[in-house]
């Protein structure tokens, strides 16, 4: 398994984009300032449909709102986030597929994932018992502060790598 | 000054250690992401382009977390500048990020704030706030962005 994730990350090494990534004289450091600020942008605003989640905030608007109007705001985000993201994964896969805090956010990015799919799948079957409620029940509560703390973990360990990679 | 700073206790065992030095800068983009998403869902409400239906007052949240995200910013900003003070008072994008932070501060507590908490305005003073807010702290994330290219 781990052979083959490091093959994996040898072959994304030698892609175009990462030689442009790693050679260029700017290339990489334009792709993490975007990278930031797409972070900024989307997990600061998924913070706020967590903190809704968590009966912290809004509480007067529906929860199904909140999603709806403020999601698609942070996907625009992701999308950027996830691009330059990429792009600086390949430039230098190998050296991130060694480093602890690259293996960390890449296990909290999954596992906030999860977070996502069970919140959607199981969770939100039963909105329309609590959609309106100041404060959620406590598997809806869960997800926020789950969210919140593994997204916290994914930009520390994010900015870590900068300092422990090079 | 800048030299007796940067020769300071704190400033000298931030500079020695990297790990120090990227966990303050780790907690530092915590607290700016703080600051972007509510200044984003907030901005958005004020410019009438995300839950326009509902009351400002629901916004009161998202308008003092940019408060908190600024004061977890600005606390680990302050150490980081410590250790390399003179060389980060040099550098134009520096100085252009303490002039949109000031900028982005006085009007955060002069009109942006008022006009959430206590839903004063008209209409299209709400979309100027909203604009102008939004504006100057994504400006100050992404003059923060742009020193990246000088470390």
């Amino acid at each position: 398994m781990s052979a083959s994730l490091l093959s994996v990350a040898e072959w994304l090494e030698r892609t175009q984009v990462a030689v442009l990534v790693r050679e260029s004289f700017w290339g990489f450091q334009v792709v993490v300032a975007v990278h930031i600020f797409g972070l900024a942008w989307s997990a600061g605003t998924v913070l706020w449909f967590d903190l809704r989640l968590l009966g912290l905030s809004m509480q007067g608007v529906p929860v199904s709102t909140v999603y709806r109007r403020i999601m698609p705001w942070a996907f625009a985000g992701f999308f950027v986030m996830f691009t330059s993201g990429g792009a600086l994964l390949a430039g230098f896969a190998t050296a991130a597929y060694g480093n602890l805090f690259f293996r960390l956010k890449a296990a909290a990015l999954l596992l906030a994932g999860l977070n996502a799919l069970v919140y959607h799948l199981v969770t939100e079957r039963h909105i329309a018992g609590w959609d309106t409620a100041a404060r959620p029940p406590l598997v809806a509560r869960l997800a926020g502060l789950v969210s919140i703390l593994l997204w916290t973990g994914v930009v520390l360990a994010g900015r870590m790598m900068s300092y422990t990679m090079f | 000054m800048l030299s007796w700073i940067e020769a300071s206790r704190v400033a000298t065992t931030i500079a020695q250690s990297s790990m120090l030095t990227g966990f303050l800068s780790a907690v530092h983009l915590v607290g700016l992401t703080l600051v972007g998403g509510a200044a984003v869902v907030s901005g958005l409400r004020l410019l009438g382009l995300v839950l326009r239906d509902q009351p400002l007052a629901q916004m009161a949240g998202p308008a003092r977390g940019i408060g908190v995200g600024l004061g977890v910013s600005v606390i680990t900003g302050l150490l980081l500048f410590s250790a390399r003070a003179p060389s980060f008072a040099a550098n134009g994008f520096f100085q252009l990020k303490m002039l949109v932070l000031a900028t982005a501060v006085i009007a955060h507590v002069a009109w942006y704030r008022p006009a959430i908490l206590r839903d004063r305005g008209t209409p299209l003073g709400r979309t100027a706030t909203g604009a102008t807010g939004l504006a100057l702290w994504l400006g100050v994330i992404l003059a923060g962005c742009a020193l990246i290219l000088f470390e």
